[in-house]
Order: C-alpha cells, then sequence, then structure tokens
C-alpha cells in the first residue's frame, strides 16, 4: 500500500443548478483550460452528436473539474463529475453513476420544484449507481442561490427532508459570495473517506495459488505449439 | 523526379510467385488512414504506369504534396525529442513530467500519451504528468467510451488532425494511447495490451473482481510504484522489434556454448522449479521449461521489463518476488528468484512455490559454478561459459556487413515456427536514436501492410527517397528487409534470398531451436 499517493474521490452533482454551484467555487480559469486541452474530443463528440458546442456540458451532459481539500492534514481531491441539472448526461449510461463515492443534491432555494425534485435525482442515483449499501452513502444536499430575494424553500423543510433521509448534511450556498462551499466540500470528502473506510475489508487481492500437475502428458492448450 | 527508381512497368510482376504490391513514393511519408493509403497506392502505381509512358505531371503531383506533408510532419516533430533521463536525476526528482497536467503548455507536446483509468473514470496512470491532476481529462476519457457504449458499440479510435487516440476497455479498466506517431492502430492496441497486462503481472487478473465488487476503487493504492514497469515498458515498445513481432530475441552464441548453458541450467533442477531463464541485457540466453508449459513470448516480455524497470535488482543480491505472467495463468502469482550473476546477466528462476527461496538459491550456485568452469567454453582452456556470455553480449548480434549481401543496410527475420526473431546491430546510417526510431517506424508500417486485416501482402515492396523496403511473409518466416534507395528491385529479391541462406547457416547460434526441457 502507498501512502504518498493523494485520495480521489469521484463526486457526482445532481440537481437543477448544480451549475452555478461549480462554476462560481471552482476557479473559471481552471475549467477553461480543461476545456481547451480537451478541444480535439469535443470536435469528436460534436462529430457524434451532430451538434456543435464549445463546451462539454451542452455536447455530452458532463462537465470533469476538480476540487482540492485539506481532510486530517491530507490532500484529498474531489474529482467532480457535474451534471449541470440537464437530462442529456443520461446518454453516459451508468458510467456516470458507477463508483461514485458521493452524490451531492443541488436545488434552488427560490424554485419550489427544483426542492421537489430532489427526491427523483436520489432515486435515479441509488437505482443507477447501485452502490454496495444505500441506507449509508454518503449524500450531501445543497440549497443554492441563497442570496437571492424571492426564497420559497425554507431551511426548515430542507433540513427536515435531509432528517426523514438519515440525516443528510445540508449547507445552503451562494454562489455570488462562495458562502460555505469549501464547508460542503469539506463535508463531502470526509463522509465519503469514511464511507471507504468501512468498506476497505472488501479490497483484497484473491490470488489464486497456481498449482502445476507435472504428472500427466502434456494435453494443456495454454500456451503455443512451438 | 528525385527519388524515383527507373523500373520497366513489366516488372510489376510477382517475383515470388505471389501478389506483389508496389508502391513508390517520392519520400517516406504515409497517409494516416489505412483505407486512403490504399487507394492512394492503387492510384499511384496507376499513374506511374502512365508515367513511364507519357504522362510525366500525375505523379509529380503527388510527389509535391506528400513532399509537403513530410515538410509539416517534420516541423511537427522537431517540436519535442525525447530524451531518456539518466536513472539518477529520476531517482532524486521522482517521474519525469510528473509536475505537468492537462493545462501545462508542455503536456500536449508530448508525441505518445498512455493513460490508463478504471471503468469509474478514476486515474489509474499517466505517461506524462500527475495522473491525480488529470482526474478532469480522464473523466472526459471515460466519458467518451460510455457514449459509444451506450449505442451497444466500441470505440476503438479517433483520429483528430495528426493525433490519433486508441481505445482499449479490458477488464475494468480503460486503456487510451493519445500519439502522433503515426503507428498504425492495430499495433498501438497491442501495446495497450501489453500495459494491461504489465498491470496484471503486478497484481493478477484479481484486480477486476475487486472493481466488481467496489466499483469506486482506487487502483493505485494497490500499484504503488508500479509506474517505473509502466513507464518502461513504453519506452520499450517504441523501438523494441519484440513487441512489434511478438517473438523473443535471442543473444547470439556459438551454438555448443548455448547447449552447454541448458545442460548446466537442466541440471541445477529442482522439484519445485517450473521454468529457468537467464538474459543478457533485453536478449534470451536459454531458458528451461516443463514440457508442457511454454513460455509465452508476451509473458517473458513482460519477465524483461520487469529485470530491467527495477534498478533495485541489480546489485547483485538475490531477490525474491512475486509476479504474474498473464499468458500463463493470470489469476495467481508465480515467484521469482532473481538475481544478476554478472552485471548485465540475470537469472530468474520461476517456481509456483511460495517458501523455496533457499532450494532455488542453492540452484542458483549450482549454475553460476556451472557457468565459470574454466575450458568449458568456446574461447580456450582459460575461459568460461560465462566469458563466452559477456563476449557476446559486449558485441551483441552481428553487423550487416558480415551477410556481405551488396546494399542490404538493415533486416529483421521473425521464424514463426520458434517465435524467435533476428536483427543485425544498429550501424551508419542508423547510428543515430532518432534514425534508428524512423526506421522502428517504417518496420512498424511495412509490417502493417503485410498484416492488415484488409490488405495482408505476402510481398511489399516500397520505394523512398532514403531506402527501399521489402517485406516478404509466408508459412514459415517473415522478412523485412531495408536496402539503399536505388537497389533494383531484382537486386533486393536476390539479396532476401542470400539473408535467408545466412540465416539457414547460423540458424543455430542466432536462436534457440532445440527448446530445453526439464
Amino acid at each position: 500500500m502507498s501512502s504518498n499517493k493523494k485520495a480521489l474521490l469521484k463526486v457526482i452533482i445532481l440537481g437543477e443548478s448544480g451549475q452555478d454551484f461549480t462554476d462560481e467555487s471552482i476557479s473559471f480559469t481552471f475549467r477553461r483550460s480543461i476545456c481547451s486541452r480537451c478541444n480535439v474530443f469535443l470536435n469528436f463528440l460534436t462529430y457524434v452528436s451532430k451538434k456543435f458546442s464549445t463546451h462539454y456540458k451542452a455536447t455530452i451532459g458532463a462537465d470533469f473539474l476538480t476540487k482540492e481539500v485539506m481532510v486530517d492534514d491530507k490532500l484529498v481531491t474531489n474529482q467532480i463529475w457535474d451534471t449541470a441539472g440537464q437530462e442529456r448526461f443520461q446518454s453516459l449510461g451508468v458510467a456516470f453513476y458507477r463508483g461514485a463515492d458521493c452524490c451531492v443534491l443541488v436545488f434552488d432555494v427560490n424554485v419550489a420544484k427544483s426542492f421537489e425534485r430532489i427526491d427523483n435525482w436520489k432515486d435515479e442515483f441509488l437505482n443507477q449507481a447501485a452502490p454496495a449499501n444505500p441506507e449509508s452513502f454518503p449524500f450531501v444536499l445543497i440549497g443554492n442561490k441563497i442570496d437571492l430575494e424571492n426564497r420559497v424553500v425554507t431551511e426548515k423543510r430542507a433540513r427536515a427532508w435531509c432528517q426523514a433521509n438519515g440525516n443528510i448534511p445540508y449547507f445552503e450556498t451562494s454562489a455570488k459570495e462562495a458562502t460555505n462551499v469549501d464547508q460542503a466540500f469539506l463535508t463531502i470528502a470526509k463522509n465519503a473517506l469514511a464511507q471507504d473506510r468501512n468498506m476497505s475489508d472488501d479490497i483484497k487481492l484473491n490470488d489464486k495459488k497456481i498449482v502445476i500437475d507435472n504428472s500427466q502428458p502434456a494435453d494443456d492448450n495454454k500456451g503455443c505449439n512451438c | 523526379m528525385s527519388g524515383l527508381v527507373d523500373l520497366p512497368a513489366d516488372d510489376l510482376q510477382d517475383p515470388f510467385g505471389e501478389e506483389v504490391h508496389i508502391k513508390r513514393k517520392s519520400n517516406a511519408t504515409f497517409i494516416d488512414s489505412d483505407t486512403d493509403d490504399s487507394n492512394l497506392a492503387r492510384d499511384l502505381k496507376d499513374s506511374l504506369v502512365l508515367d513511364e509512358n507519357k504522362d510525366l505531371n500525375v505523379s509529380s503531383v503527388i510527389e509535391s504534396d506528400t513532399a509537403a506533408e513530410e515538410e509539416d510532419r517534420r516541423k511537427r516533430n522537431s517540436s519535442f525529442v525525447e530524451q531518456p533521463l539518466p536513472p539518477e536525476i529520476e531517482e532524486t526528482f521522482g517521474r519525469k513530467y510528473s509536475h505537468e497536467d492537462s493545462s501545462h503548455p508542455n503536456w500536449v507536446k508530448h508525441k505518445k500519451h498512455v493513460f490508463a483509468l478504471s471503468l469509474a473514470g478514476k486515474p489509474i496512470y499517466s505517461r506524462y504528468g500527475d495522473e491525480q491532476n488529470l482526474a478532469p481529462f480522464m473523466g472526459a476519457l471515460t466519458a467518451m467510451v460510455s457514449f459509444v457504449q451506450v449505442m451497444d458499440d466500441n470505440l476503438r479510435y479517433v483520429v483528430a488532425g495528426a493525433h490519433r487516440f486508441a481505445f482499449l476497455v479490458r477488464g475494468s479498466i480503460i486503456l487510451v494511447s493519445v500519439s502522433r506517431t503515426d503507428e498504425p492502430t492495430a499495433q498501438i492496441t497491442s501495446q495497450l495490451n501489453y500495459i494491461y497486462s504489465q498491470i496484471i503481472s503486478i497484481l493478477t487478473a484479481g484486480v477486476n473482481q475487486i472493481f466488481s465488487r467496489k466499483p469506486n476503487f482506487d487502483l493505485r493504492s494497490l500499484l504503488g510504484g508500479a509506474d517505473r514497469f509502466i513507464d518502461s515498458l513504453n519506452t520499450l515498445m517504441d523501438h523494441d522489434f519484440s513487441f512489434l513481432l511478438n517473438s523473443i530475441h535471442c543473444l547470439k552464441l556459438p551454438p555448443q556454448t548455448r547447449a552447454s548453458i541448458a545442460q548446466v541450467l537442466q541440471q541445477a533442477q529442482h522439484t519445485d522449479l517450473l521454468y529457468s531463464i537467464m538474459i543478457a541485457g533485453h536478449q534470451l540466453i536459454n531458458l528451461v521449461r516443463p514440457k508442457k508449459y511454454v513460455l509465452q513470448p508476451a509473458d517473458l516480455h513482460l519477465v524483461i521489463n520487469f529485470v530491467h524497470a527495477s534498478t533495485a535488482l541489480r546489485n547483485g543480491n538475490e531477490n525474491w518476488t512475486p509476479l504474474c505472467l498473464p499468458k500463463f495463468n493470470d489469476t495467481g502469482f508465480l515467484h521469482a528468484y532473481v538475481c544478476f550473476i554478472a552485471p548485465d546477466v540475470c537469472l530468474l528462476l520461476l517456481s509456483t512455490k511460495q517458501e523455496c527461496f533457499f532450494e532455488l538459491s542453492s540452484c542458483k550456485g549450482m549454475i553460476t559454478q556451472g557457468l565459470n568452469v574454466k575450458g568449458a567454453g568456446s574461447l580456450g582452456p582459460n575461459f568460461s561459459l560465462m566469458d563466452d556470455i559477456l563476449k557476446a553480449y559486449e558485441n551483441p548480434d552481428y553487423s550487416v556487413s558480415e551477410l556481405g549481401v551488396p546494399g542490404l543496410l538493415h533486416f529483421v527475420y521473425r521464424s514463426k515456427g520458434t517465435l524467435q526473431y533476428t536483427c543485425p546491430r544498429f550501424e551508419t546510417p542508423y547510428n543515430t536514436s532518432k534514425e534508428q526510431k524512423r526506421l522502428y517506424r517504417m518496420y512498424q508500417r511495412v509490417h502493417r501492410r503485410t498484416h492488415g486485416l484488409k490488405l495482408a501482402h505476402k510481398v511489399y515492396y516500397q520505394v523512398s527517397q532514403l531506402e527501399t523496403f521489402l517485406g516478404w511473409v509466408t508459412a514459415g518466416f517473415e522478412l523485412f528487409a531495408v536496402f539503399g534507395p536505388l537497389d533494383t528491385k531484382s537486386m533486393c529479391i536476390k539479396g532476401c534470398n542470400d539473408i535467408l541462406k545466412w540465416i539457414k547457416n547460423e540458424e543455430n547460434s542466432i536462436m534457440i531451436i532445440n527448446s530445453p526441457v526439464w
């Protein structure tokens, strides 16, 4: 086991306004650099989908970013898969959900419908990702855009939902002022790492003992006939 | 009309009683796509026939096109020259280029990127740059693979300008190569297969079970410092014919010496001993195996790569390490006793038992003793078998001039029966690593022309500005020979026949004909 490698967590963002949530909290220049490096991919994807776009998100319905956080003096990289609430990421199929370490559900506190859909997103995730123990899988709920005036989903309502769903951590963020964003990512990383530790019994390498039978004449098809 | 060799149109007929594919171009440039290439070749052939009768313009147009392309390629290639870093520097500063990520201006300039990632999109390996920092890029690669998988199809490759993206999904691992080396896709895919085998060789196919239980698994936690093995394999695959031909390269030794070494190895037998392998540099000296367990070339390549990538083995100490040979059995480990018995001569004793280190260590004692008996070698009464090996290793293979074939610059011969190949050492004009690499790439393309699924030519002849290539594939052997650009075809054909005669004579010293068994 090597400890010099930093931990890497796959974090999936589902919900109505995940786009704003990550857009603002992660430096724009970094995002742009990813996109320009992957221009060739974009051309390919554009070709496949027969549509022109300059962004992954618009072409395949997902964006890929990283955000690093410190957990107990250890640097942890969150590999963020952001769908920005688009239905189109369905085109990525199960690969999008496969092997997620944490799922972040985002809603807009100013749009009631976005909160009502959170249940659907959660079910969809559990169906597709099929994690080993769905009851304890780390989710995080984010109420976004609290800086706007016309709020319709109260904090109380959101927290009640979290409690009913197994004490999911809840954060209210404002992309504009980056309120709580770092705190949210820290919790995401902590919970995902804790979950990972609980499941680490499973990662034993099962190598079989090789038994060589020298008594029989060659009837084995292994190897070439040279 | 520089570089065009004057050949009468009649000469397009078949010298070996088989189909001949003639392709003449003004220089050594190829078109990316296979189909385009064959069309172009056909067009060229047509135009050349015209050419010799009346119309000279047709082929000169083509010429200028390809010349421009070559110029373009030269410009591209000159922007980055791969230089191996001395090992001591690498030790001090960690992996070369590890500071780069996808936003680094140099990162995009590397000629051949290789990535490995899990099906969940978690990074496992990147040839250049720190794989962790490339996490977003890896995510995008996963997206591409699954985008096509959703349509019940498999993404094999994408050509984008000068770049070729080749994809391979094996088990729970996605392997991707992004290159602008003009290598045929089939060969890149075969290299990706080798990378997968290298990972399996460290961890066994048990990794796929881990992934099926835990798809979010970060394989790097098990792979540890395995990057160096994959790095070294990547470098090897860029110039070693073993991988291109899936064959073994033997050290040239007097036949009697090789037979005596086999005897020494056979005498040091132990019930738990599976394979005894002796290598010098990257070449095989001899190996002894059980009758029914042939060692596949692909497995031997991994063994050789393993020995050369681990600098810690070179200190002459005895080492004991688990090693999985995927072609032999990918579900479990063999246990390897590894010891350098001379600076570049390595002895490997492979066993299925984990607890027989001391038994194998005493086997090694017998072997070194046998190898150092004075008078057993071919050099005289004061010399041993080991002296023969060291002399052969100091001056490996042979000079192309030894064959006495006029115009012959280089060749590679592969015996299909023994899965071994032989080639002369690189000499002028192939004395720089740049020229050697160019030649290797040419061999790769000629190999592709004789092994493609659609157009597998049994005989392939090509004249370029710098050399004439002849590829000849039969049921028993493959021969790829390089002559000067002005050598006539009949001269090349005669040359090839002379090579075959020479090889027949030397067969016992350049190859292992009777593979010793327990």
